[in-house]
This record gives structure tokens, sequence and C-alpha cells, in this order.
């Protein structure tokens, strides 16, 4: 049963009427599974992030409805827990008391020993009394994902969430989030433009296309867990990676107008065009200011992970 | 807003925008300071401990010049004796008016008078002016009421209050209480304003979905977020606070530091002229430092993210 259903999901920025700015996100259908882990592709400036904003509530849509666990969503909760990009941690509270905010909103009394479990689930026990800007940005976000994970939400949003990290922490962060995972019954939208990431983590993946933000793909990834850094270079995992870029690849140069393909749902698997999505994938992953689309009317513009 | 800004931005009050700290936040890397004079004098490269000792090292040697400089034009008489006192001839002015006082009041007297005013309007510009800062900052309603006062009267340099305070309230304390606490009181009310609208979306929206409703997002976000550009106000506004004072004093007062620099003045007691300056120099610098101590032990946090 879906514990999350987004139906003809529209959002608009800004006024409707007249010189309304086009939809960001367009008639988006999404069911998420109880249990499920998936993941959300897409070049940066499609909409994942407000996606992700419309489920946890910071949003209302334009058009459509969100249903999570049985009814619509108005706002915040304390069941859809965000991770973002950047940990923002409270710098004025220590590690502890951090991962214990949300309960000591809820509760008079802390449940502590929940809160030390939980640390010592992420792996930060003995850095309790620490401020977060003593600990390093991988401590930071596992903290966070704790701060989060406590609450015990049934459905935890994560926004890009290693996406500001170096390449080291962030494999060392996916292998501990795959752990973590086998651990924890949680529910989880994961929202990445890495396609290693959103295959490597997800149960299934979908990507999104650019302005419009639509779901241009959904891809079942069947390959079996535990996995870890290695699942990345067997031959089903090679498969849907080949599949997910050529989606990706059509998606940024059909919004770019670079050529006519429309949106017939055809995925061109041709193996030439591997090369220039790889490179198009490489220039969102730089998180510098790049154009990744152009609609008729307006450039629309990525920003990098600093600035979202 | 704008206006906030443009008057809370100087150069030394350090940061009040700054961007949340890039990842990986470690130990905050040295180098990219600027050298000492000790430093640059003996070119040996100072650290840690020993740096802020050659700081202050520097401080003490750019004094100690200063004051062999004034002694030397002094002693040449350069300039007419009532005019510029030797550095030893004020200390003995200070000293006198310390003992055996001056016009009948000690220098301790003036000192405890000017200390109390200008403790008594600077508290009670925070303590009023930050609890406005955040209702404006909080309602659009309370902002619209009181901004065309802060506008209108920020302009107006406080001393021009002087002589309408004294026609109100006299020559007795509350109206120079009341001329520090209404010059002092923008620059709080404008810096709180600024520290909450400068607060990350996302420090609102962490707490928001983790459940957290209107009167604790206040709480345990707007409020400690606030705190940094308080302080910052805090330390522009001390310096305020001593302007106001001593203009009240030079007008309209019977004894204080204001009053003793006046009137040892007009009888070209220049030694006492300038040890009170030196005095109020002294007095305000330590009640910065002061503030700023108190901000180490209540913001630790400042500067990181
Ligand atoms: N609050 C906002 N107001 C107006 N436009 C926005 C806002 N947030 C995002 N956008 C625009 O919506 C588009 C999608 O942004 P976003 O959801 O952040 O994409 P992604 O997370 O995939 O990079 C971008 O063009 C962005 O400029
Ligand atoms: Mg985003």
């Amino acid at each position: 049963m879906a514990v999350l259903s987004l139906r003809q999901v529209t959002l608009r920025y800004g006024d409707s009427g007249p010189d309304a700015r086009p939809a960001v996100l367009d008639r988006v259908d999404v069911d998420v599974a109880e249990q499920e882990f998936v993941t959300i592709l897409g070049p940066s400036g499609c909409g994942k992030t407000s996606l992700l904003r419309l489920v946890a509530g910071f949003e209302r849509p334009t058009g459509g409805s969100i249903v999570f666990d049985g009814k619509e969503v108005t706002g915040p909760s304390s069941q859809r827990v965000v991770v973002f990009q950047q940990p923002w941690l409270y710098p004025w509270l220590s590690l502890r008391e951090n991962v214990a905010f949300g309960l000591k909103l809820q509760q008079r009394r802390v449940d502590w020993k929940r809160v030390d479990d939980m640390i010592a689930t992420v792996g930060l026990s003995g850095y309790e009394k620490h401020p977060p800007y003593h600990l390093s940005g991988g401590m930071q976000q596992r903290a966070a994902l704790a701060r989060a994970l406590v609450m015990e939400p049934k459905l935890l949003l994560m926004d890009e969430p290693f996406g500001a990290l170096d390449a080291q922490t962030r494999q060392r962060l996916q292998e501990f989030l795959l752990d973590l995972w086998t651990r924890v019954d949680v529910t989880v939208v994961f929202i990445t433009h890495d396609v290693e990431e959103a295959i490597l983590l997800g149960d299934r993946m979908l990507i999104m296309s650019t302005s419009p933000g639509r779901i241009a793909l959904e891809q079942k990834i069947d390959i079996p867990r535990p996995r870890s850094e290695e699942t990345t270079l067997s031959a089903p995992f090679q498969e849907i990676r080949k599949r997910a870029l050529a989606t990706l690849g059509r998606v940024s140069i059909s919004a770019a107008g670079i050529t006519g393909t429309g949106d017939d749902g055809s995925v061109g698997a041709a193996p030439d065009d591997e090369t220039s999505t790889e490179t198009s994938m490489e220039t969102s992953v730089d998180g510098r200011e790049v154009v990744v689309g152009v609609s008729s009317n307006e450039a629309w513009s990525a920003r990098g992970p600093g600035a979202q | 807003m704008t206006q906030a800004r443009a008057f809370v931005l100087s150069e030394e009050l350090g940061e009040p925008g700054r961007p949340p700290s890039a990842q990986g936040t470690g130990s905050p890397v040295p180098g990219g300071r600027k050298l000492s004079l000790v430093e640059r004098v003996t070119h040996v490269r100072l650290t840690g401990r020993h740096a802020r000792w050659g700081r202050r090292l520097s401080t003490i040697m750019v004094l100690v010049g200063a004051l062999v400089i004034w002694e030397i034009l002094a002693a040449a008489q350069v300039f007419p004796k009532v005019a510029l006192p030797t550095p030893v001839a004020v200390w003995d002015s200070f000293k006198l008016t310390a003992t055996k006082g001056y016009l009948n009041k000690t220098m301790g007297q003036d000192v405890a008078y000017s200390v109390v005013r200008v403790a008594a309007g600077f508290v009670g510009a925070v303590v009023l002016g930050v609890p406005i800062g955040l209702l404006m900052a909080e309602s659009k309603f309370v902002h619209r009421v009181i901004d065309p006062f802060l506008q209108l009267g920020r302009p107006v340099p406080p001393l021009a209050y002087i002589p309408l305070f004294v026609v109100w309230f006299g020559l007795g304390e509350l109206p120079k209480v009341l001329l520090i606490l209404v010059g002092t009181i923008p620059i709080m009310i404008i810096s709180t304003i600024g520290g909450v609208r400068n607060i990350p979306a996302q420090r609102y929206e962490v707490a928001r979905c983790l459940g957290a409703k209107r009167r604790q997002l206040f709480l345990n976000v707007t409020l400690p977020s606030t705190l940094p550009e308080v302080f910052t106000g805090m330390k522009v506004g001390i310096g305020i606070a001593w302007t106001c004072l001593v203009a009240a004093e030079l007008i309209a007062a019977s004894v204080g530091l204001g009053w003793l620099v006046e009137q040892a003045a007009t009888q070209l007691q220049t030694g006492i002229v300038i040890a009170g300056i030196i005095v109020i120099g002294v007095l305000g610098y330590l009640m910065e430092l002061g503030i700023r101590l108190l901000e180490r032990v209540l913001i630790p946090w400042r500067g990181h993210g």
C-alpha cells in the first residue's frame, strides 16, 4: 500500500494569471510504498527540491493532491522529516541537544537513552557534548540524520544530503546509509543529481525532466542488498546506469531545444549517446552556475549546491 | 531593512550576513593574518598565545611611543604650557583630582556618576530595544506603527534633544539617562530586526518538520539566532551611549566626567581636561571589553554556521 501518493501535482511559483511563470512541476504522479527507498534523479533546476518541499509540507501545490498516510498534506509534520543538503545543526546546542531537539519540542521529559542510542547508531558516540562546529562535514550530516531518525518518522525526505561533501566522505556516507537502512524501518525519498548514488541506494529510481518537471522514467532497481561500492561495477548496475544516462541526456537535450525530441516516452539507449550525456551530467555535478535547459521564453539556470 | 543593514554594517563590526560556513568545519586554519608590529620589527613570526602577547606588546609599545613624543613636545614647549602640559603634569592633575577633588567633587565621584548614568541608559536601551526589535520583526502591524518614529528620529543627533529634555525634566539624573536611552535605542532596535531577518529559512524549516509550533520557533530558533547581531548592536551602542553622556554632562550637569572636563577647560586647567578625557576613553574601552567578554561567554558559537 502506498504510504505517499502524489496525484497530478502541479507547482507554479509566484502569481497565476497572464504573466505567470511556467510550472516548475507539471502533473506529477508518484506513489511510494511503505518501507520503500525511492531515489529521485534529475538535472539541477528540474524541480527536485520543489517536489520534496511539497511532500514535506513547506509548500502547497498549485494543483493536484498529496496524500500521506491517508491524509492530505497541509503542513510540516514530524512524521515526514527532512534532511537537507547542509546539516543545519544549531550551533548553540551540543550534538546531543541537537539530536534531542525534535523530542524536546514534543515531550517534557526527553528519553535520553533513545537519543544516545541514536547517536550510537550513526556512530557519533563520544561526541555528545561537542558543539556541531567541532565535527567534520560528514559527521555533521550524520548528526542531522540522527536528529531526523530519532523522531521515528514514517517518511524520511533527503535532499541531496551528501551533495556538499567531498567524494570520499560521500562514498563513506552512502555505504553508511545502505547499512543503516537495513537497521531502521523508514520509508525514504532520496533526491540526488548523481546517477550512481540514485542506483546504488534506491529500490526504485525516478528520473525527472526539466521545465516543466515531470517524471520521465521510472526504473525498478532489482540489485540485491546488501549493496556496497563494489555493486557499482556489477553488470546489472551498469545496465541501469546506461539507461538512466540515456534518459537524462534526452530530457536535458529536449529541454534545451537542441533536438525536437518530444515527450513520447521513448528511451533512446543508443551507445553513441553515452559520451555526450556523460558530459552534460558532469557540468551539473560540478555545482557551478550552468544553464541546463532553455525553454522558449526563459533560461533555467541551476544554482550550485551552496545556493540551494 | 536595507537602511538597517547600512546602519549596522561597518568595517570592524564583524560579519552580520555571513553565509553559513561551508562543509568540513574543522579547526580554523591559521594564516592570512596581518603581522603585528612586534613581528614586523623583529622579523619573528609568533603563533597562538605568543601572537596574542605580541599584539598586546605592540599596543603597549605604540602607547609608550606616543607618551614619549608627547613628553618631548611638551618639554620643548613647542606649544604653550597651558595648552599642552607634560604627561607627568597630567598625571599630577589626575592624582590631585582623584584625591583632593576639583570644585568639591573628586574624580571618583565624577566617574561613579558618569558610569551609573551610562549603565542605566544603556541597559535601558538594550532591555527596551531588543524586545521592541523582536516585536517589530515578528509583527507587520507593530513595525508599521514604530518604524516612522525610528526613521524620523534617526537622523536627529541625540544632542539636539538636550534642551528639550532640560525643559521637560530639569537638570536631574532623569534627562541624562533618557538622552542616553533615546540615543542608543535605535541601534539596538535596528540590529535586533536585522538579526531576525538574517536568520536562514532552513533554521526554521528544520524545526518545523521536527514539529515546532510558532512559539517554539520563536524561543528555540529566533531568540538564539538573533543574539550575535544584538551583541554587534551593543558594541556600537556603548560608544553612542558615552557620546550622549558626555554631551549631556557638558551642557547640563554639576558632577560627572563631562562636567569635569568642561569646568576645567573654562579655568584653563588643561591637565585636568586631558586626564578627564583619558579616563573617559579608558572607561568606554573597558565597557566595550566587558561586552566582548559577555559575548564570548554567552555565544561562543558566534561565526559558526
Ligand atoms: N521559492 C522559489 N520561488 C521561485 N522560484 C523557485 C523557488 N524555488 C525554486 N524555484 C525555481 O524552480 C525551479 C526548480 O528548482 P528546484 O526545485 O530547487 O530544483 P532542483 O532541486 O532540482 O535543483 C528552478 O528554476 C528554481 O529557480
Ligand atoms: Mg535542489
